[in-house]
């Protein structure tokens, strides 16, 4: 059973997709010139929708930039064959994706300075650029642009499939389609969804944020220059057919079909591309229209024509998901299945995680933090408490790495250990107070993120997921796993409900369990049991204390202390940014300091 | 020496109608924290509305006047269809650069439906009237254009910082939540900004026709120079948009003069590009803290 | 014959919150006027929420909620706010690019007509907090938490609103500027001010209070005044741990004694 199996969304029946497919492929091979060049544009345009989408809709890398890349892949193919009259199209192909993912890259590598907002304007500038250069180079043929080269037709034997220019077509745009929707389906989905949705937690689940952006943008561009490349075929290749309203207009194809979906961006492109040849108005009206409907579908419709024909199906099958029952707490209460205990570190003695001299100030504002030292001992549960505003979440960022401290040092196991990706590969694994789980994605699916460390490759198997070495084994340890954590977590009955529609309580424990999943050493969590009902408090409060028992270490923040002193063998106490208090519960208890603190002045 | 002079003025008074091309994405931006990317296309529009009345025969002020209506009508429509409706709860990050952009696209289509495609006749002001300067010329029109940007710089900063209006809309820039706690419209605020930005559109329409030229397809031009103004200037900054402007254009009568004339076309994303991995934030800091990310 | 006065502040069932699911209720209190109220109760009881669905800035989804006699559920945040209800909120919101001055004027934002009236106001605010007056030129990023929570105050009194809400206003506070910010808030009690505040630091709150509501997970379970609610089980209760640190005990303390109990002989 693939993860796909239970996401919310259907998996189609790839057969006989295909051989519809092959069948119109077939009869626009045998009919006239004019009905392939349209055809060859929706295939073109279609996989330029599918790539943007793949930067923009998974990932919520908002490109305005596609057009240009499109561009350097018609382009590079255009001069190639100018020069290398010889050479046989198809060379050009792989260099067409090459050179258009390389110059993704580097707009990859650009976005990390910026906020998404100049990411998206950097991508247009870029588009803008690149139409004044080819206007200007003799290479690219200048304003007047460049004759494109003559598909190659079918071999003899193959003279019966018809013309070869819309098999080509339908090969470029089938591989965009099935690259989109085996990603689509392969655990890369929930992934860049988290890194679109909820940065933090896809750091925290140890996803190199940083990396798999750039990877995706990679990616996305070298299908666009794919795409670009057939465009070659369509005999011209002008610097008027790239400027920056052909990157508006591919993201009008995809938000018009469909954002994030995999049929989405092609219905678009055809749209976009077959309504001048259905609709006859002058080409002033045409693009009037377009940009109405561009604002429309955002403003009233966002999702676009494939959330058009859901609503209309569920419409039509009156039926909605039964909401499930809603107690957590019914399932049983059973110990997690004997896993191996974790790897202690702690037989040396070395503190699972230490502090000392840690300070913090945002900026030249008042110190948060002025001299934290804490030592938490490996296979304790370990509390930090304070009044609201003592620094809790700062020091527990700091320690976790989202933050880094003015001064002071920290260490993991007894090593320094760099940033967040170390300390999950150290086998930390954390959660937050203000619940940040991507809302969109279901249960099952944020735990699907929780396991990214132990998916090797991800990114470069995910386009070839089904087809992709191990990716049985893959799916199956998902399955299992993800599943055990709901499970340990009280919530198995929800995990095929998008996140975000789960009532607060759930959406907590779902951060427990993507925090479980990943088979932490070092659990730290911040305000975990936040609006949960006294038995669903003590239930958590067994599931900590077994854990422990396999030897993981973990630091709680809480509020509720009665909790706290029930489960936790040592307590530090903050306030103001200060250590108050640290030791044993009964000790803290009787601090005369800390009662002040509490209690006021 | 000649050369030095010239660029100063040339790039001084073109910045100028950048700067306030700027000034007009500065304060939609500041108000709502969203970069209106039609803004050129509301220029455009005062353009060819006062080209049009004026060749009706009508008196220059009356046409001038109704082409400053038409922006800020078509300022205020484009408000409430494509700016409002996603400024509450968006479908995705980006809704408004997608309405916007929308909107850019209809308003130059429908323009070039009504004006087509080539240049009108805008009548000339000032044009024609030179003063020299050492060895340069310029016309009055230009100094026209070079002295209100520095009017509206120092203006719109001097009610912002002294005035109520200037508090209000400060205070709607830096936390819009807790403006509305005090009792502040801020739909209002960002109506009144809108129509506020769509009249500067205007105004630096009317001030660069008599040098340029009138025709339908001008906005985006426009749009995208005083868009690079803002950002080298710093996003939302008042007194940053009119800074930025006059870099910009003194920017590209440098380029135009020692690289070439073509330059003009590029030059400007260079310094674009340059500032924004330099200085992310531009030269000034802006009243809305943080861009949306 | 007399009439009972109209209350400041009504609460009347309401629920609401922020997404699907309601962070409050059937919240009902009610604020008299010239009365000072708190709301007490452990984190994410839904104290704030309270506040900020009475200032619309949440969703509303059962109930009603009266100033001054005036329903004013359902209205837009910058409606409630003119004449009737003032906020300090959670971590103050000054302006802070605008000066100590600036930021008391925009208090009074709605009253803008009436620039002698705010002149009023405004010396009314500098002789409740006379240390403002030194700053009142200064950008209000550069004071210090107690100041700005005085600024803030002060803010959200130049409103001369029927009900002043303050959320938690002595979060991020050393012990000194605490002290200072609870003198000031009795002053206004003594002026008559109406005051509906949030606040964790239970002992300094109940002194200043009139009447208490204990809110926990969303709902009021305990309320009256605040000699009453200091003693009762139900505030050690909703804070449970206080429980331990106070000295007292509950049924539910017991039960994690049991816990302690098992896990020291683990």
């Amino acid at each position: 059973m693939s993860v796909a199996a239970l996401a919310r969304r259907p998996a189609a029946r790839p057969a006989a997709v295909l051989a519809a497919a092959l069948i119109l492929v077939y009869l626009i091979a045998q009919s006239s010139g004019y009905n392939q060049h349209l055809f060859l544009l929706c295939a073109s345009f279609g996989a330029l929708a599918l790539s943007l989408n793949i930067a923009s809709g998974f990932a919520g890398l908002f490109s305005l930039g596609h057009g240009g890349l499109f561009a350097v892949g018609a382009y590079t193919t255009a001069v190639a064959a100018e020069k290398a009259p010889d050479v046989s199209i198809f060379v050009f192909l792989p260099a067409a994706i090459v050179l258009t993912a390389a110059v993704g890259f580097v707009l990859g590598v650009l976005s990390l300075r910026f906020s998404s907002l100049h990411f998206a304007i950097i991508t247009l500038v870029f588009a803008f650029v690149l139409t004044v250069i080819v206007q200007r180079w003799s290479l690219t043929g200048g304003a007047q642009g460049l004759l494109g080269p003559l598909a190659p037709g079918l071999p003899s034997w193959l003279s019966w499939a018809g013309d070869a220019l819309a098999w080509y077509a339908f090969a470029i745009v089938a591989v965009a389609t099935v690259v989109s929707y085996w990603l689509s389906r392969s655990p890369l989905h929930a992934v860049l969804a988290t890194v679109r949705d909820s940065e933090p937690a896809a750091r925290a689940a140890g996803v190199r944020v940083a990396r798999v952006k750039i990877q995706t943008f990679t990616l996305s561009a070298g299908l666009a220059g794919m795409a670009g490349w057939l465009f070659s075929f369509s005999g011209f290749v002008g610097p008027g057919q790239f400027d920056w309203s052909a990157s508006v207009n591919v993201l009008v194809m995809v938000v018009l079909g469909g954002i994030g979906t995999t049929i989405g961006p092609l219905l678009g492109a055809a749209f976009v591309e077959l309504f001048p040849s259905v609709v006859h108005i002058s080409a002033g009206w045409q693009q009037t229209l377009y940009g109405l409907l561009f604002i429309g579908v955002v403003v009233a419709f966002p999702p676009g024509f494939v959330g058009a024909g859901r609503w209309v199906r569920e419409l039509v099958s009156r039926r909605s998901q039964p909401e499930p029952d809603q107690e957590i707490s019914k399932l049983t209460d059973s110990p997690a299945p004997a896993a191996q205990p974790a790897n202690g570190h702690g037989p040396n003695g070395d503190a699972a995680i230490a502090c000392r001299g840690i300070d913090f100030r945002y900026g030249n504002g008042p110190r948060v933090l002025s001299g934290v030292d804490i030592t938490i001992r490996p296979s304790t549960i370990h509390g930090l408490i304070g009044p609201n505003g003592s620094g809790k979440t700062t020091l527990v960022n700091a320690l976790s790495g989202f933050l880094n401290p003015n001064a002071g040092t920290i260490t993991i196991s007894g090593a320094p250990v760099k940033g967040v990706a170390g300390r999950v590969e150290a086998g930390m694994r954390r959660t937050f107070q203000a619940v940040k789980v991507p809302s969109k994605l279901t249960c099952f699916e944020n735990c699907v993120v929780g396991l990214y460390t132990q998916i090797p490759l991800l990114f470069l198997r995910a386009p070839i997921w089904p087809i992709s070495p191990g990716h049985r084994a893959a799916e199956e340890l998902v399955e299992q796993r993800c599943h055990e954590a709901l499970e340990w977590a009280g919530i198995a009955a929800w995990a095929g409900r998008p996140a975000g529609s789960c009532p607060h309580a759930v959406q907590q424990l779902l951060q427990l369990a993507v925090a479980y999943v990943g088979e932490p050493e070092i659990l730290v969590l911040d305000e975990p049991i936040a609006g949960l009902t006294p038995t669903e408090i003590s239930l958590v409060a067994a599931r900590l204390r077994a854990l422990r028992a396999r030897g993981v270490t973990i630091l709680v923040i809480e509020h509720h202390i009665g909790f706290v002193f029930s489960i936790c063998d040592a307590v530090s106490v903050l306030s103001a940014g200060e250590l108050i208090a640290d030791g044993e519960p009964k000790q803290i208890q009787q601090d005369p300091t800390v009662r002040a603190v509490y209690l006021g002045a | 020496m000649t050369q030095l002079g010239e660029i100063l003025a040339s790039g001084l008074t073109t910045g100028a109608i950048y700067g306030i091309v700027a000034l007009g994405y500065a304060i939609g931006f500041s108000a709502t924290r969203v970069i209106n990317f039609a803004h050129g296309e509301l220029l455009m529009v005062a353009v060819m509305v006062t080209s049009a009345v004026a060749a009706s025969s009508a008196p220059v002020v009356v046409a001038i006047a109704a082409g400053l209506a038409a922006a800020v009508a078509v300022a205020a429509i484009q408000y409430l269809i494509t700016i409002r409706p996603v400024t509450g709860n968006p479908a995705f990050g980006f809704a408004w650069l997608v309405t916007t952009l929308g909107a850019a696209i209809v308003i130059e289509s429908i323009g070039g439906m009504i004006w087509g495609s080539q240049s009108h006749d805008f009548p000339s002001l000032l044009h024609s009237h030179n003063i020299h300067i050492g060895q340069v010329v310029v016309s009055w029109q230009q100094l026209l254009g070079l002295g209100v940007a520095l009017a509206l710089g120092v203006g719109l900063e001097l009610v912002r910082r002294r005035s109520r209006v200037g508090s209000v809309m400060s205070a709607v820039a830096f936390d819009p939540e807790m403006a509305t706690a005090v009792g502040v419209n801020r739909e209002r605020a960002a109506f009144g900004a809108f129509l506020a930005a769509g009249l500067l559109a205007g105004v630096a329409g009317i001030l660069v026709a008599p040098i340029a030229f009138a025709n339908a397809y001008m906005g985006i031009g426009y749009g995208i120079k005083g868009f690079i103004a803002m950002m080298i200037g710093g996003l939302g900054s008042l007194t940053g948009a009119i800074a930025g402007g006059l870099v910009l254009g003194l920017a590209e009568a440098a380029a135009a003069t020692w690289i070439g004339s073509g330059a003009v076309d590029w030059f400007p994303f260079v310094v674009l590009v340059a500032v924004l991995l330099v200085l992310p934030s531009g030269l000034f800091r802006g009243s809305a803290v943080e861009a949306p990310t | 014959m007399s009439s009972t006065p109209t209350p400041a502040l009504e609460l009347r069932a309401v629920s609401g919150g922020y997404g699907r699911y309601d962070a409050i209720e059937e919240v009902s209190l009610t604020v008299g006027a010239g009365e000072a109220v708190a709301i007490v109760g452990a984190n994410g009881a839904g104290k704030s929420t309270t506040l900020k669905a009475i200032m619309g800035l949440l969703r509303l989804s059962r109930g009603e909620i009266r100033v001054g006699g005036v329903t004013i559920s359902g209205w837009p945040t910058h409606r409630i706010a003119r004449g009737h209800v003032s906020y300090v909120p959670e971590g103050r919101r000054l302006f802070l690019d605008q000066t100590v001055e600036a930021n008391l004027l925009l208090g009074a934002y709605h009253l803008r007509r009436d620039q002698e009236g705010v002149r009023r106001l405004l010396d009314e605010t500098y002789d409740l907090f006379p240390r403002l007056v030194e700053y009142r030129d200064r950008l209000a990023d550069r004071l210090s938490g107690g100041e700005q929570q005085m600024v803030a105050i002060g803010r959200a009194l130049m409103a001369d609103p029927t009900v002043m809400l303050l959320d938690e206003p002595s979060l991020g506070l050393a012990p000194l500027a605490l002290a200072d910010v609870f003198g000031r808030l009795e002053d206004l009690r003594k002026r008559g001010r109406s005051l509906l505040i949030v606040e964790q630091h239970v002992k300094e709150t109940l002194r200043l209070v009139d009447r208490v509501y204990v809110l926990d997970r969303g709902r009021i379970t305990l309320s009256g005044s605040s000699s009453e609610v200091a003693e009762s089980s139900g505030l050690v209760a909703a804070y449970l741990g206080e429980a331990e640190l106070l000295g007292g005990s509950s049924d539910l303390t017991k039960q994690f004694e049991v816990d302690t109990h098992e896990r020291s002989n683990a």
